[in-house]
């Protein structure tokens, strides 16, 4: 019986010790961000209110079987507010370098491709949608901002045989600098409007760029 | 009789042969080699161990003879003093004398230091006479004791002269534990004058704004935003006292300014939370104060700041810096260099925790006495609060009767502010701008 007793006491005073826990736990919840409850928030001001933008940077295009495309490229934004951005003309010229694909058939198929269509330059104007704004710790020392937004527009994709109408879709993100610098990572899909509906070019191009805003 | 027995006993005793044998001390075997000595300084310096490098250069002055070790010693001293050396090291320009030579900033330094020691010291011929030699219109550290001397005078126009005269100086960016102690000086001294929104600039515009902060410069910012009447701001800059950054002691005036300001705003809610959370961290050590408990049982008095115990926590810092130091940097000097780095630093380590003991009645008192004084002054708030909220100049006063919260706008669409609440995220670029979101709560 007293066995039972102590049993019985034990779980009532393990559910007021988990009580008295939660009810603390709720009042360190709520006094975070407080100084004797009076609620303490930061005021940030986005350090990038410039408008317009241009942009110079490389970009790769590794997606294709036979070669892989180098190209060189540049932009020009307009920003109307911190929400919606015209990427006024965004343009990239393309060099190609041949994989091993090429001679691997050669050697020991003894075949090669009739025609590789390579792609010479990239051109669109797209719309952009800011999706967040933020900052990170760079190696552990630099504190710096970022914007990241979706793109999607339209453009031209040139290649050696034909052109093609393309719809683009992409991410980028700007890591800023300073107030008018900044260095931009990109990842944009050209897919092709008017190819064959088998095979569709599909140009995934990743780009590293700088942005100076003015 | 009985005192002429004890005076011939002494003369007695002062003619025997022992009596005159000097007190010495017989250095370790591994501590008699000055060249040894000489290529642990080098390494200590070349691997930025300068807590170590201080105390063995301090060992050179006292172990060797040869002026050119004292020299070598004393630059040393005087640079590791430029990097902003905590404790006072006054004693060790008693020790030795040189005729210094080489780069005239050192001459100027050698000269200064040794005049300030033979000065606290009540020699004032020897003093002056250092003072002679030491560039009086353009050494920057002698402008500076000019002007803390102005200041403890309350002449602030002068001081305030010099300070900036210094400030204008080319001074180069090792010196900048120098320019902070004489812009802190500069902004105390505007602060004194009531110039808060001089004083203010300063600490915002440059002293918040270096990394690692001293967080006592959050407290002296949060006095002149509280004079400024800018309640908001001020409740913000001591919120990053509430932040890790902040390290013991810590200093009560935290909860002074606070209540002040509630004092203002007649926040009753949030002095009733104040008061509660300070009865939460010291309730036990108040009772045992007035309890006549030994102050001793108390550990928690050590972690509260009093301006008396300066000596304490620089001692405290020295000797933490120093074991950093031995623990994770010893074994990067060379093998032959260890054994006498090691000696210095247990030794040194043994002589501070001797000398720390000394000091810690007197911080035991000074602590247990600036608890009590904020415990009391603390105590009658809430009811001073209250009667604020009804007494008519408050109730009339119109400026301070209107709403903060509108202080903070939007800049609009060129870039854009945000206003977030915190929870407990301690970003550095975001030290000075937070704010408490606190209205005024006066019967209007």
């Amino acid at each position: 019986m007293a066995y039972k007793i102590c049993i019985i006491l034990s779980v009532i005073f393990l559910h007021f010790a988990n009580f008295i826990n939660i009810c603390h736990g709720e009042d360190n919840e709520k006094e975070r961000g407080t100084l004797d409850g009076v609620f303490i928030k930061a005021i940030e001001t986005y350090p990038n209110p410039r408008t317009q933008e241009f942009n110079f940077g490389v970009g790769l295009y590794p997606y294709n079987a036979y070669y892989s495309g180098f190209g060189l490229g540049g932009s020009f934004t307009y920003y109307f507010n911190k929400t919606w951005a015209w990427d006024v003309v965004n343009g990239m010229s393309f060099f190609s370098f041949d994989k091993d694909l090429i001679s691997v058939l050669a050697e020991d198929f003894g075949v090669e491709p009739e025609k590789i269509e390579r792609i010479e330059f990239l051109v669109g104007s797209n719309l952009k949608y800011v999706h967040s704004y933020g900052k990170l710790i760079f190696l552990k020392k630099f504190i710096r901002y970022y914007r990241s937004s979706f793109i999607f527009g339209l453009g031209l994709a040139s290649t050696n045989e034909r052109s093609y109408f393309t719809g683009n879709f992409g991410l980028d993100f700007s890591f800023f600098v300073n107030d008018s610098f900044s260095v931009k990572f990109e990842a944009c899909d050209s897919m092709a409007l008017n190819g064959s509906s088998i095979a569709s070019p599909n140009y995934i191009v990743v780009k590293i760029a700088t942005g100076i805003s003015y | 009789m009985k005192k002429k027995i004890l005076l011939l006993t002494f003369i007695i005793y002062s003619t025997l042969p022992w009596a005159g044998v000097k007190w010495e001390g017989t250095l370790p075997k591994i501590a008699q080699d000055q060249k040894s000595w000489e290529i642990l300084l080098d390494e200590l310096l070349e691997k930025e161990m300068y807590y170590g490098a201080l105390v063995t250069a301090y060992r050179g002055l006292l172990y060797y003879n040869d002026l050119t070790i004292k020299q070598k010693a004393y630059k040393t001293i005087i640079t590791i003093i430029d990097r902003g050396y905590p404790e006072n090291i006054l004693n060790m320009f008693v020790t030795g004398d040189i005729e210094p030579a080489d780069n005239a900033d050192f001459v100027n330094s050698y000269n200064f230091y040794k005049a300030i020691a033979n000065e606290a010291k009540g020699m004032q011929r020897w003093a002056d006479d250092f003072f002679a030699n030491i560039d009086k219109e353009n050494f920057y550290k002698y402008l500076f004791y000019q002007a803390v001397q102005a200041y403890a005078n309350n002449d602030y126009p002068k001081a305030i002269t010099l300070l900036e005269k210094i400030l204008k100086l080319p001074l180069e960016e090792k010196h900048l534990p120098f320019i902070k102690k004489v812009a802190r000086t500069l902004a105390r001294v505007y602060f004194k004058q009531e110039n808060y929104l001089k004083s203010l600039d300063i600490y915002e515009s440059f002293l918040t704004k270096l990394n690692p902060i001293t967080p006592s410069d959050w407290l002296e910012m949060g006095w002149n935003l509280y004079y400024l009447k800018r309640y908001q701001e001020s409740l913000g800059i001591l919120y990053n006292l509430e932040s890790l950054v902040v390290t013991p002691p810590y200093n009560l005036e935290n909860y002074i300014i606070r209540a002040l300001v509630y004092l203002d705003l007649c926040a009753t809610d949030n002095v009733e939370k104040l008061i509660t959370k300070f009865q939460k961290t010291y309730d036990v050590a108040i009772q045992g104060i007035i309890n006549g408990k030994p102050l001793r049982n108390y550990k928690d008095l050590l972690l509260i700041f009093s301006n008396q115990n300066k000596n304490f926590y620089d001692t405290q810092n020295v000797m933490t810096n120093l074991m950093t130091e031995y623990n994770t940097h010893l074994k990067k000097l060379s093998a032959d260099a260890q054994p006498l780095a090691a000696f210095i630093y247990k030794s040194e380590y043994l002589m501070l925790t001797k000398k720390i003991n000394f000091y810690l009645e007197n911080v035991y008192n000074a602590s247990a006495t600036q608890l009590i004084m904020t415990a009391e002054s603390l105590k009658f708030l809430k009811f001073s609060v209250m009667r604020e909220k009804f007494n008519p100049d408050t109730v009339f006063n119109s400026i301070i009767s209107q709403e903060f919260k509108n202080s903070f706008e939007d800049t609009g669409d060129k870039g854009f502010t945000l206003i977030w609440e915190q929870r407990g995220d301690y970003w550095r670029d975001e030290r000075n701008k937070f704010f408490g979101d606190i209205s005024n709560q006066c019967v209007k």
